[in-house]
């Protein structure tokens, strides 16, 4: 049986203007299970990044309660938050960038820079270890971003649309060597999507949010097996799956 | 030999335009026989140079160091300002108001009063530089700490960074192209600030040297004196661009192509 590594129960949170109050999440619950991809889904404005935002320790919900598995008191500096952007310094390395979250906790990085080095050369990205991220394509910096989640990060990782910005083809092979990764270094990924396509290629289970004030819709369970194959996409199970959830986006009728 | 060809090919237009420039103003003043008091030719002035090259180098020194010492002070002075500004709300609050006052009264009214406090030498040259060359600096260094990504202050916060690491790996490496676009600023302005202070009182440098032709229609004498502080003005210029490729590189790499 796989532990719980994350509970929210009825977490919820308003932004507040000049004389407004918008309540952009109303009650949020739900859990993920160690070592599972966590597909979320939703319409625009719907309060992914906001929730995202939460769960990394950026923001403080209004009320809920909120519940992580981590050994530390601190949730900052322990769950993994890859933006949309990729986010790269352009005045460090690709190492030195792949390094910046055991750098900045002044943690001994030689065992961690060694991994880092087998990682990125594992990976395609030997021959610019030490160039600056400007020479890279999207696709690279985008591959860099993720690995400096991963080395800065205990096990819980949240990508907040990861490869929005990048062509269909560069996002097919970014989609693969995430799930090559998950198969060599397991952990609790938490994913928002804007592709439904993508949400049900990776995930273990995909959630449905409404629009805002959102709460959690749907909670449906992915059982292809892994490793996932690229043919999946065109079995009936699939598109069945990929029209249900179109439905609860309402997107089609 | 490569360097020299590039050279060329990117200097190329701005050294012909100068080479056009002055030979149309030597061939008009010649032409026209311009008296030398009056505006003397690119030549007079080149001949004025040679034979008072004695004369030059020493009042060139003179000013060069307190552009120099003033303008080192400057840069540490403001330094310090702009880490305390960017530091503590509280210490921008008092200061930053009085640093932007400081410049709306014209470094010309300031200049005699720091006359007679510290003298007619090198000190009251080098506070006027220090003076009128700081402002730059500090106002470009806060904008950069202003301008840090507020994304990746998030990123720094979720990889665990805390504020003073967040300080010293994020916001002051983003802000060190601000860094030296204020210090280019601040070097042209300090060789405006040495000059001003010369002319209000001293007994050399440029500036003292200037006025003292003036008086005595030595007109060749003070457009000598105009080309020395205009190179020495560039060539701190290019210093401060030639430091700023080293410790910036990669601020430069997509604007080459490749480096």
């Amino acid at each position: 049986m796989r532990k719980n590594k994350l509970t929210l129960k009825s977490v919820s949170k308003s932004f507040f203007g000049k004389e407004s109050k918008r309540l952009v999440l109303s009650d949020i619950s739900f859990h993920v299970n160690s070592g599972e991809i966590l597909g979320i889904i939703g319409p625009s404005g719907c309060g992914k990044t906001t929730l995202l935002n939460i769960i990394a320790g950026l923001l403080m919900p209004d009320s809920g309660k909120y519940l992580i598995d981590i050994k530390n008191e601190s949730i900052l500096g322990h769950v993994g938050y890859m933006q949309q952007k990729d986010l790269l310094f352009p005045w460090l390395t690709v190492l030195e960038n792949v390094l910046l979250g055991p750098d900045s906790k002044n943690i001994n990085k030689d065992a961690l820079r060694d991994k880092s080095i087998e990682l990125l050369s594992k990976f395609g990205l030997k021959d610019v270890l030490n160039e600056y991220p400007v020479v890279l394509s999207g696709g690279m910096r985008q591959r860099v971003a993720f690995l400096r989640t991963i080395i800065g990060s205990d096990d819980l990782i949240l990508l907040d649309e990861p490869f929005a910005s990048l062509d269909a083809l560069t996002r097919t092979n970014l989609q693969d060597w995430i799930l090559q990764i998950h198969e060599i270094l397991p952990r609790t990924i938490i994913l928002v999507t804007h592709d439904v396509d993508e949400a049900i290629f990776l995930s273990d289970r995909v959630l449905v949010m409404s629009s805002s004030p959102s709460c959690i819709e749907e909670d449906l369970i992915i059982d292809f097996p892994r490793p996932r194959l690229r043919k999946e996409i065109k079995s009936k199970s699939f598109l069945e799956k990929k029209f249900f959830l179109l439905k609860k986006l309402g997107v089609v009728d | 030999m490569k360097t020299l060809t590039n050279f060329i090919k990117k200097w190329n237009i701005p050294i012909l335009a100068f080479i056009f420039l002055a030979g149309f103003w030597e061939v008009s003043v010649r032409l026209l026989n311009v008296p030398n008091w009056l505006l003397p030719s690119p030549y007079g002035i080149m001949v004025e140079l040679y034979n008072n090259v004695v004369i030059f180098s020493y009042h060139s020194f003179i000013t060069i160091i307190e552009i120099l010492i003033g303008f080192i002070f400057a840069v540490l002075w403001g330094l310090l300002l702009a880490f305390s500004i960017a530091y503590s709300k509280h210490v921008e609050r008092i200061f930053y108001p009085f640093i932007i006052g400081s410049q709306t009264i014209p470094i010309i009214v300031i200049a005699p009063i720091l006359l007679i406090w510290f003298g007619y030498g090198l000190l009251s040259k080098i506070i006027v530089v220090a003076l009128i060359s700081f402002f730059p600096i500090v106002v470009n260094l806060v904008d950069g700490f202003r301008s840090t990504d507020v994304d990746r202050i998030n990123l720094m916060r979720t990889l665990g960074a805390t504020k003073i690491t967040i300080f010293r790996k994020l916001a002051f490496p983003s802000a060190l192209p601000f860094l030296f676009s204020g210090l280019r600023v601040a070097v042209a302005v300090s060789v405006i600030g040495a000059v001003v202070a010369e002319w209000i009182g001293s007994s050399s440098g440029l500036g003292y040297l200037m006025i003292r032709s003036k008086a005595q229609f030595l007109t060749e004498r003070i457009f000598a004196s105009i080309v020395i502080l205009s190179f020495i003005g560039i060539f701190l210029f290019i210093v401060v661009s030639l430091v700023e490729r080293i410790v910036i590189p990669w601020n430069f790499i997509k604007k080459d192509g490749e480096e």
